[in-house]
C-alpha cells in the first residue's frame, strides 16, 4: 500500500489518542502510531516534532526529561487536562466527519 | 507566561535539548534497524535517510516553539547585522548615499524656509500686506502720506493691525566721528503688530510716543554688533542724535532682521500737526504695512481700501483724484528677486534625492539577484517563506535606520556650519544664525530613504517569488542569472539617474556662468578697487545749493589732486542702487491719457562718474566733470532708456523733462551709455538718466574714488572730507567690491550650494552606473573567459561590454538633455538674462556625463577582459 499522507490535524488527533494511554518519548509515539495502524501510518520526525512542540505551546500536552529504557535520557510526553479535553473534542469531530463521508459514499 | 519567558532566555539550552532528544530518536532507529537484520553501516545510512534532514526541520520545530516571535526578532536582527558585514564597502555606499541625501535634502529645505517662506517667525505671515497708494497708469507705486495714514488707520475694518514707518538718517555725535546712522520711524502698532521682539531690554510702550518722551530707540541685531560688540549693557545708554539724547532702550530679535535691512536703530514716528494736513496729503512718504484680520481676504480688503480711496478722491481732488490703494502680501514681495534661485534650489533637491535613491535602488537589486541563490537553497531545506521575507525586511530596517541616524547626524554637522554662515553673511540670511533644522522635511526625507531602502530590500523576496527550485539550483553553477526583465529595469533606473544627473548639472553650470558674469564685470561697470562712503551735509551749515555745489567741487578737486586717485566722482546713488520710477516726458512725445507714461532711474552724478566705474560711452558725450552752475543741464542715458523711448535709439539730441521740474524746462541729452545690470540678474535693467550735479545739488551723496590702493583709500577719504570740514558727520567707507558681494551673498550661497549638490549627484550617479556595468560583467565572466579562450580579442570583447553598459547611459543622455534644455527655458522665464539661454552649460553636463559614464563602463570591462581566462572560466 502506498504512503497516506496525514493532515496535520489529524496527525494531533493521534499523537493525544497515543498519549491519553500512557506517556512517551518522541520515537515511541512514532512507533505505536504506526504499530497500531498495522504500518498503513508512518510518521515522519519533520512531522512528529513539530506537531510536538505545537501542541506544548497550546497547552495540550507537557514535557520533562526522564531516562528511557536504554538508559538514555529521553524527552517524556503527557497528556495535560486541556488536552484531554482537546481529545474528546476533536474525537467527537473526527467520528462526525467520517459517518457523514462514508454516508455519502453508501449512497447512490 | 513562566514558560515563555523560559522559552526567550534559555533558547541555548533548549536547541541543547532539541538536538538530544533528536540525536536519541536516531540511534532507536539505527538499533531497530539492527534488529531487522541490517549491519550497522547500512543501519546508520538507512536511519539517517528516514530520518530526513535535521538541520532543515531543525529551523520548523524551533518555529513552532513557544516565544518565537520576541526570540527569532532578536535572531534576525543578529542574522541582518551579519549580513551587512559580509558585505561592507556595498552596505556602506548604500548608507552614506542615503545619508548624504537626507542631510543635503534637509540642509536645503531649511536654508529655504528661514531665508524665503518664513523669513519672519510669526504665525501670520501670510496675512501680513503692503499698502501702498496707486494712480494707474502713470504711478505704479507709491508710499502713503500720513493724513491719508491717519485715515486708513481709523476707518478700515479689515486689519487687525496697521502700522506706517519711514526710513530717515541721523548724525551720530556721541564719541568718536559723528556717524550717520540709518533710522526706521516706526508708528506705534508696528512692532506690537510683529509680537514682541526684544532680545534685550525691552519694546517700546505707549508712554514712548507720547510728545517729549519718544526719544529712545531700539538698536538692530546687526549695529548692535557691529557699533557695540553686542554687549549687554547697552541699555539705558544715551546717544546724540541730531544733536539731541535718546535713550537706547532695547535690541531688536535676529528674528525681525528681515524687517529692514539697512537700517541701524528704530525709533517712535509721532506726526506733527502739519504732516497731518490736508495740504500735505500729497507728501507721500510712508511704508505702511497691515495685518490681516484672519478670515479676510486680500480681496475683501482691497474691496474695502477701493471705497476709502474713492472717497478721498472725491474730498481731496488736489492731491487724491484718480488715486487707488494698492494690497500686496508682504511675503511675496519681499522674496520676489529670489524666488526663482530657491525654486531652482528646490528642485535639485528633489534631483538628488531621487538620483540618490535609484542608486541605492540598483545596488539593492544587484544584491538581490545575487542572493537568489541562497533564497532558493534555504527554501528547499525547508525554510518557512514567510520568515525569510521578514528577515529581509528586517535588514533593509536595519539599514535604513543606520542610513537615517548617519543622516541626521550630517544635519546636524551641516546645520553648525550653516549657522555660522548665517551669522557672517548679510541680513537676507540673518535668521539662518539661530535655525533648527526643519522637522517635518527632515522626517520626510527619512521616510523617504527608508522606503527606497525597504521597497528594493525586499527586491530578494520578490526575485524569489518566481523560483522554480529545480531550474535555479541548475543555473547556480553559474551564480544567479539576469532575467531580461531585470536587466531593463536596471537600465531604467541608470537612464533616470543619468537624467536627473544631466539636468542637475546644467543647472548649476547656467547658474555659476551667471554668477561668474555678474561678478566679472557683466555687470556693465567694473567694481574693482573703488572706495566709497556717504555723507550728509549738515543742513544748517548747508543749507542752500551754492554752498552743496561748493562742497562738492571743492572735495572733487582734493580728491582729484592726489596722485593715488584715477578717478573721483560724486553721485546720488551707487551703481548697485535705484531709486524708483520717476515719470518723464520726452520732448515731440505726448503718451494718451490711458497709456502708461515713461520713466526712469534718477542719478545725479558730479566728476569723473563714468570713468570711476569703467562704464562705456555708445554714442554721444559725457559733459564735463563740473559744470557751471547757471548752464544749460545736459544728461546722459542709458541704452535701455534709449530703445526703449526713442526710435532706433537715436536719443542724442532729444530733450526731456521731469515732473517736478519747472515747466518750460528741458534736458538734453547729449550721450548714452551702456547698461548697469540689476545685481542679482533678475531683472532688466531701467530706464536710467544720469544728470550733472547743478540740476539739484544734493545733501546726501556717496563719494567714490577709483585708486590703485582701495584699502588705504578709504581712510584718505574720511580724511580729505576732514580737512574741508571737520564736523560733517560721514558713514563708514566701503569697498564697492565688498557691497557687491553682500548684495550678492544669495546668489553666492546658492551657487555653492547648487555646485556642491551637482558634484554629489555626478559622483553617486556615476558610482550607480559603475557599479550597475560591473555587476553585469561579472555575471558574465565565464562568458568573457570562454570567448578570449575560444581567440576573441580582448579589446573587442571590451568595447561590446562598454557599448552594453552606454545603452542605459545613452537613454539617460537624451531625456537628460531635454530635460536640461527645458530647464534651461524656465530658468530664462524667471531670470530674464541673456545667459539662460547659453547653450554651453547643457553642452558641458553633456560631456562630462558622458566622458564618466565611458569611464565607468570601461574599467569593470576591461578588468573583465584581460583576466586570465582559465581563472575566469572558474570563478563560479
Amino acid at each position: 500500500m502506498g504512503k497516506i499522507d496525514l493532515l496535520q490535524g489529524t496527525l494531533d488527533l493521534l499523537i493525544l489518542r497515543v498519549l491519553s494511554r500512557e506517556e512517551m518519548h518522541g520515537w515511541g509515539i512514532a512507533d505505536r502510531i504506526e504499530q497500531i495502524s498495522k504500518s498503513v501510518l508512518k510518521v515522519g520526525e519533520g512531522s512528529l516534532y513539530p506537531a510536538l512542540y505545537r501542541m506544548e505551546a497550546k497547552g495540550w500536552i507537557a514535557s520533562e526529561w526522564a531516562q528511557s529504557e536504554n538508559n538514555r535520557r529521553a524527552k517524556y510526553y503527557k497528556l495535560t487536562r486541556a488536552g484531554r479535553k482537546q481529545l474528546e473534542a476533536e474525537q467527537t469531530a473526527w467520528l462526525q466527519l467520517t459517518e457523514a463521508v462514508a454516508a455519502i459514499l453508501r449512497s447512490a | 507566561m513562566l514558560k515563555f519567558v523560559r522559552q526567550i532566555f534559555r533558547r541555548r539550552s533548549l536547541d541543547a535539548e532539541m538536538r538530544e532528544e533528536m540525536a536519541a530518536h536516531l540511534e532507536h532507529r539505527i538499533q531497530e534497524n539492527i534488529t531487522a537484520g541490517m549491519s550497522a553501516d547500512e543501519a546508520k545510512a538507512a536511519a539517517r535517510r528516514k530520518f530526513g534532514h535535521v538541520d532543515g526541520f531543525q529551523e520548523a520545530a524551533r518555529d513552532s516553539r513557544l516565544g518565537t516571535s520576541v526570540e527569532l526578532f532578536l535572531r534576525d536582527i543578529g542574522f541582518a547585522f551579519r549580513q551587512l558585514r559580509h558585505s561592507p564597502v556595498l552596505f556602506a555606499t548604500i548608507i552614506a548615499t542615503l545619508a548624504m541625501g537626507i542631510a543635503s535634502c534637509t540642509l536645503m529645505f531649511t536654508v529655504v524656509d528661514t531665508t524665503l517662506l518664513h523669513p519672519i517667525e510669526v504665525d501670520y505671515l501670510d496675512r501680513i500686506v503692503l499698502v501702498h497708494e496707486t494712480r494707474p497708469p502713470s504711478v505704479p507705486q507709491a508710499p502713503v502720506s500720513p493724513a491719508t495714514y491717519i485715515d486708513l488707520e481709523r476707518e478700515t475694518r479689515s486689519f487687525e493691525v496697521i502700522s506706517a514707518w519711514r526710513g530717515t538718517t541721523f548724525n551720530l555725535t556721541t564719541d568718536g566721528e559723528p556717524q550717520i546712522v540709518r533710522a526706521g520711524l516706526l508708528t506705534e502698532e508696528t512692532l506690537k503688530g510683529f509680537g514682541n521682539h526684544a532680545v534685550v531690554g525691552r519694546d517700546f510702550v505707549a508712554e514712548d510716543y507720547q510728545p517729549g518722551r519718544s526719544n529712545v530707540v531700539i538698536l538692530s541685531p546687526g549695529y548692535w554688533q557691529r557699533a557695540f560688540a553686542s554687549s549687554r549693557d547697552v541699555v539705558g545708554k544715551t546717544l546724540r542724535l541730531n544733536d539731541q539724547p535718546y535713550t537706547v532702550i532695547g535690541v531688536l530679535s535676529p528674528k525681525f532682521a528681515r524687517l529692514g535691512s539697512d537700517i541701524d536703530l528704530w525709533t517712535p514716528l509721532i506726526f506733527t500737526e502739519q504732516e497731518k494736513g490736508d495740504d500735505q496729503r500729497g507728501i507721500r512718504n510712508l511704508g505702511v504695512t497691515a495685518v490681516l484680520k484672519p478670515g479676510v481676504s486680500l480681496a475683501q480688503a482691497q474691496a474695502e481700501l477701493d471705497a476709502i480711496a474713492e472717497r478721498l478722491s472725491r474730498e481731496h481732488p488736489r492731491t487724491n483724484q484718480d488715486w487707488k490703494f494698492l494690497l500686496r502680501n508682504f511675503n511675496a514681495y519681499l522674496n520676489r528677486s529670489l524666488r526663482p534661485l530657491v525654486l531652482t534650489l528646490l528642485g535639485a533637491v528633489g534631483c538628488v534625492m531621487a538620483i540618490a535613491c535609484a542608486n541605492v535602488a540598483n545596488l539593492l537589486m544587484a544584491r538581490a539577484t545575487e542572493r537568489r541563490r541562497e533564497f532558493t537553497i534555504r527554501a528547499a531545506l525547508g525554510a518557512n517563506r514567510g520568515r525569510m521575507i521578514r528577515q529581509l525586511l528586517l535588514e533593509s530596517v536595519l539599514v535604513a535606520t543606520l542610513a537615517g541616524g548617519l543622516g541626521i547626524a550630517l544635519a546636524q554637522a551641516g546645520m553648525r556650519v550653516l549657522r555660522v554662515y548665517g551669522i557672517s553673511a548679510g541680513t537676507d540670511f540673518a535668521r539662518l544664525a539661530a535655525a533648527e533644522i526643519n522637522g517635518p522635511v527632515l522626517l520626510f526625507t527619512l521616510a523617504f530613504s527608508a522606503a527606497t531602502g525597504i521597497l528594493f530590500g525586499l527586491a530578494p523576496a520578490w526575485i524569489a517569488s518566481d523560483i522554480d527550485l529545480n531550474e535555479a539550483l541548475k543555473q547556480g553553477a553559474r551564480g544567479a542569472t539576469e532575467t531580461p526583465r531585470r536587466g531593463r529595469i536596471r537600465q531604467t533606473l541608470v537612464a533616470l539617474q543619468v537624467t536627473l544627473a544631466v539636468v542637475l548639472l546644467s543647472g548649476a553650470g547656467l547658474l555659476t556662468r551667471n554668477f561668474i558674469r555678474a561678478t566679472q564685470g557683466e555687470l556693465g561697470f567694473v567694481p574693482d578697487r573703488v572706495a566709497t562712503l556717504r555723507l550728509s551735509l549738515r543742513a544748517a551749515k548747508y543749507n542752500t545749493l551754492e554752498s552743496r555745489l561748493n562742497f562738492a567741487n571743492a572735495l572733487l578737486d582734493r580728491l582729484e589732486s592726489l596722485p593715488q586717485v584715477e578717478a573721483a566722482s560724486l553721485a546720488n546713488l551707487t551703481p548697485l542702487q535705484s531709486n524708483g520710477r520717476y515719470l518723464i516726458s520726452i520732448l515731440g512725445q505726448d503718451p494718451a491719457r490711458d497709456q502708461a507714461r515713461p520713466w526712469a532711474n534718477f542719478n545725479l552724478v558730479a566728476g569723473d562718474f563714468f570713468k570711476t566705474f569703467k562704464i562705456r560711452l555708445i554714442s554721444g558725450s559725457i559733459p564735463p566733470p563740473r559744470t557751471a552752475a547757471n548752464a544749460p543741464i545736459s544728461i546722459v542715458v542709458n541704452e535701455t532708456l534709449a530703445w526703449r523711448y526713442f526710435a532706433e535709439g537715436n536719443a542724442v539730441g532729444q530733450r526731456l523733462w521731469m515732473d517736478r521740474m519747472a515747466p518750460g524746462t528741458s534736458m538734453e541729452i547729449i550721450g548714452i551709455v551702456s547698461d548697469v545690470q540689476s545685481v542679482l540678474f533678475d531683472e532688466l535693467p531701467a530706464p536710467q538718466i544720469y544728470a550733472p550735479w547743478t540740476l539739484v545739488p544734493p545733501g546726501t551723496f556717496y563719494v567714490f574714488a577709483r585708486t590703485t590702493t582701495p584699502s588705504a583709500t578709504m581712510s584718505l577719504l574720511r580724511s580729505e572730507i576732514r580737512a574741508l570740514d571737520p564736523d560733517q558727520a560721514l558713514e563708514t567707507p566701503r569697498l564697492m567690491t565688498d557691497l557687491l558681494a553682500k548684495m550678492q551673498a544669495p546668489l553666492h550661497l546658492s551657487l555653492r550650494l547648487l555646485g556642491s549638490f551637482a558634484l554629489f549627484a555626478l559622483l553617486i550617479a556615476a558610482v550607480g552606473i559603475y557599479g550597475v556595468v560591473a555587476y553585469s560583467v561579472s555575471q558574465r565572466t565565464t562568458e568573457i573567459g570562454v570567448r578570449v579562450a575560444l581567440g576573441a580579442d580582448p579589446s573587442r570583447v571590451t568595447w561590446h561590454f562598454v557599448r552594453r553598459g552606454l545603452v542605459g547611459v545613452l537613454i539617460g543622455l537624451v531625456f537628460g538633455g531635454a530635460g536640461a534644455w527645458s530647464v534651461g527655458s524656465m530658468l530664462h522665464s524667471m531670470v530674464p538674462s541673456d545667459s539662460a539661454k547659453d547653450p554651453l552649460p547643457v553642452i558641458a553636463a553633456f560631456m562630462i556625463f558622458l566622458a564618466t559614464a565611458l569611464i565607468a563602463c570601461f574599467v569593470p570591462a576591461r578588468r573583465a577582459a584581460t583576466v586570465d581566462p582559465m581563472l575566469a572560466l572558474r570563478s563560479e
